[in-house]
């Protein structure tokens, strides 16, 4: 580590060097270095390796526990969980209407409007609809087939005919078709009963497999279920059903 | 050259690879101007990011302050603080810190030199153009890429040619044993660009669509700090922490494991920024399961570091560079463990949108990333100006301004953070009251970047005076203290 280690000085080959050292300059700190590092052969310590072990074992099982079949559609099942660690309010089940609102908003208001009130001559009214409260042969399960099989030709809505196509929307969940109707049976004056997510799972085995929209005529064909809104009049003071009755 | 025998091939360290001082000083000389050129921009950019910083930080508790300036608002500030400090200071640091140890580890002088003084001016004007384009408005909102689609490509090309110069010297470097040093630099010289081609092309040149926008924006983001910084902070600290101290690193076995499992876990890391987010679960899952599996690379580091040190701690007492590196080697360990712990969703549901972020940031950059590459300047620049430092007590406040301003800035930052995510948590608190929690905390924050400043403008002075070989000629090292075997 002194200067004595340093060979006698003789000039480099600086052909291939764009920069040339003068031997005699070497500053001190250069000569006074230590060699350069080296690694050292100590064995991994045994418990490390252990620990390290019992690491991977739990990665394995936090990511089976977690990554919802690794579905590109499944987002954060723990998130719920999570939230309801903190309070009581995000442990609280989530209100079907809040839920049926956004739905409505998202995926309704397109045709039937934010009023509820449709367009006049295209799109039917929910707003005291015999379809949506019940009427005289109309039954809940009619209105959760509509939602999932979607409904074509003329029908009849309070007193007004419409001819138009209402899409299926199977493709949404028990309990979001539930928490839609839910919402439109008790929003703009509708007074119904909710939906539960299980009904609309009954309506929906019972008919599976069908593809096509139903009709009017279908529809009236089958009898309003005992569960149905026959017996529940329309709370809106909205003019009754004109429809005769089949 | 001879087939090994099967002996010397686990063990490698069997073979010759010394240098003696003369093959030492010409490495040095090929290095000395890119370093200096790198070392001292970088430097420039410290100051200035450094400010907009400060800036930014007493904005955050007086809004109003220089409010009737577009260019110093803070959604500009702040990005370009940011930007200053992240590609003006950080990455020119990375380079030269990089270039000089690439050198040393291969063994022969630098090639091309020509190459790296064309990328150091390059980059340069690509953070000057970005910069101002920051503060004109034509920043990005992508978040560690806010530099306008203008700039970004005079980067990349500045940095291709530093991938390609890595390259040659590690093709035509003595054989030999390859140091752990030099498997983290080469790798950082090419995960970087990798990094930051792939993210400019799937976000500003050809965007992708929606949530996978967020999801490449963190991977990147992540990955600068942890395939790129931190890397050559951990080069840096496995080559200066051997040679300072002069005894051989702890154990290759553990440098090995530690290395292949940075490589594996830290590319997935970045998705944790968005827990809770538009993510399917699996993705976040598996981010979730990296962070923590982090540990692996962080505790290994650590333990094959601090055996290294183990009896040798008397001599952070003494060397600047060995005390820089240490601290932040030790700043490292904690900060990859905190990082892994906000990983974990239910810490991360309280921590996530707080200044905790901020600090956990502060942390990996400054304790960690800067304080290594002050204490690797310290070793490397007298060597290539042939000068001593010229005060020992200026390093000294350069060390406990840096050391005390940061971990009064992190300590800050991390008590405000964690009281306003409890405050945002809580139901019953307003959004205001999640604020107030966190203003106190802020004003420390503000004047820690003073403490930190005060540090930097002595490091840069002290810079200058080398560069200018100011002062009388020194004899032998400034040591902070009185060793029995000055090597600094």
């Amino acid at each position: 580590m002194s200067a004595s280690n340093i060979p006698p000085q003789e000039p480099f080959n600086e052909s291939d060097q764009e920069n040339e050292v003068n031997v005699v300059g070497i500053h001190e700190s250069i000569l006074r270095e230590r060699e350069e590092p080296k690694d050292g052969y100590e064995p991994i310590p045994l418990w490390l390796i252990a620990v390290f072990f019992a690491l991977i074992f739990w990665a394995g099982i936090y990511l089976a526990m977690n990554s919802g079949g690794f579905q590109k559609d499944v987002f954060n099942p723990e998130m719920v969980a999570w939230a309801g660690g903190g309070s009581a309010v995000a442990a609280a089940p989530p209100d079907p209407k809040v839920i049926g609102k956004r739905l409505y908003t998202q995926n309704c208001v397109v045709c039937h409007q934010t009023t509820g009130l449709g367009v006049a001559g295209q799109f039917p009214p929910l707003v005291g609809s015999e379809w949506v409260v019940g009427g005289d042969w109309v039954g809940d399960n009619h209105l959760v087939k509509i939602l999932l099989h979607g409904l074509q030709g003329a029908v009849q809505v309070k007193g007004a005919t419409y001819n138009n196509a209402m899409p299926p929307w199977q493709q949404l969940k028990d309990d979001q078709i539930a928490a839609i109707l839910t919402y439109i049976r008790s929003e703009w004056g509708n007074a119904a009963s909710p939906i539960t997510p299980e009904y609309v799972k009954s309506v929906r085995d019972a008919a599976v497999g069908r593809t096509e929209p139903w009709s009017q005529k279908e529809l009236k064909a089958i009898p309003a279920e005992a569960a149905g809104a026959s017996a529940q009049p329309p709370a809106t003071p909205a003019a009754p059903p004109a429809n005769p009755a089949a | 050259m001879n087939q090994p025998s099967l002996l010397s091939s686990l063990h490698p360290a069997t073979e010759p690879d010394t240098l003696d001082s003369t093959d030492r000083a010409k490495i040095d000389a090929s290095t000395r101007l890119p370093v200096l050129l790198f070392f001292g921009s970088a430097i420039f950019w410290l100051l200035l990011g450094s400010f907009l910083g400060l800036l930014s930080a007493w904005k955050m508790t007086n809004p109003w302050l220089l409010d009737s300036m577009g260019w110093l608002t803070f959604g500009r500030l702040r990005p370009a603080h940011l930007n200053a400090v992240a590609y003006g200071w950080a990455a020119p640091a990375a380079i030269g810190v990089g270039l000089w140890l690439t050198a040393r580890l291969c063994r022969i002088p630098l090639l091309h030199s020509k190459l790296l003084v064309s990328a150091a001016i390059i980059w340069n004007l690509g953070i000057l153009v970005g910069i101002c384009g920051i503060l004109i408005g034509d920043g990005r909102s992508i978040e560690w890429l806010e530099f306008p689609a203008y700039s970004t490509p005079i980067l990349f090309v500045s940095y291709a040619l530093i991938g390609i110069w890595t390259i040659i010297m590690f093709r035509f470097r003595k054989p030999g044993h390859i140091y752990v040093s030099q498997w983290y630099l080469f790798a950082a010289f090419l995960w970087f660009p990798w990094l930051y081609a792939t993210a400019n092309i799937l976000l500003v040149w050809q965007p992708v669509q929606g949530p996978a926008q967020g999801a490449i924006n963190w991977w990147y983001a992540h990955n600068v700090l942890g395939l790129w910084f931190t890397p050559i902070g951990l080069a840096s600290a496995y080559y200066f922490i051997p040679k300072v101290i002069g005894r051989p690193i702890h154990s290759y076995y553990l440098s090995i494991l530690g290395f292949w499992s940075l490589a594996l876990f830290y590319s997935w890391n970045g998705l944790h920024h968005l827990i809770g987010g538009p993510f399917p679960a699996w993705l976040i899952s598996a981010s979730v399961v990296a962070s923590l599996m982090m540990f692996i690379p962080v505790i290994t580091t650590a333990i094959n570091h601090h055996m290294t040190m183990q009896g040798h701690f008397e001599a952070l007492k003494w060397s600047p560079t060995l005390r820089f590196t240490v601290f932040g080697a030790v700043a490292y360990t904690v900060v990859s463990l905190q990082g892994s712990s906000m990983a974990i969703p239910s810490l991360n549901t309280i921590t996530h949108f707080t200044d905790y972020t901020i600090g956990h940031a502060h942390l990996g950059l400054y304790a960690f990333f800067t304080m290594m590459m002050f204490g690797a300047m310290y070793y490397i620049v007298p060597r290539l100006v042939g000068w001593e430092w010229p005060s020992a007590s200026m390093i000294r406040w350069h060390f406990w301004l840096s050391a005390v301003g940061i971990i009064l800035m992190v300590s800050a930052l991390t008590l405000g953070g964690l009281l306003q995510g409890l405050a945002l948590y809580d139901v019953k608190s307003t959004f205001r009251s999640s604020l107030e929690f966190a203003t106190p905390f802020r004003y420390l924050r503000g004047v820690s970047g003073f403490v930190l400043m005060a540090g930097q403008i002595i490091f840069a002075i002290l810079f200058i005076q080398m560069l200018l070989k100011l002062g009388t000629p020194k004899k032998g090292p400034a040591l902070l203290g009185k060793p029995d075997d000055a090597t600094v």
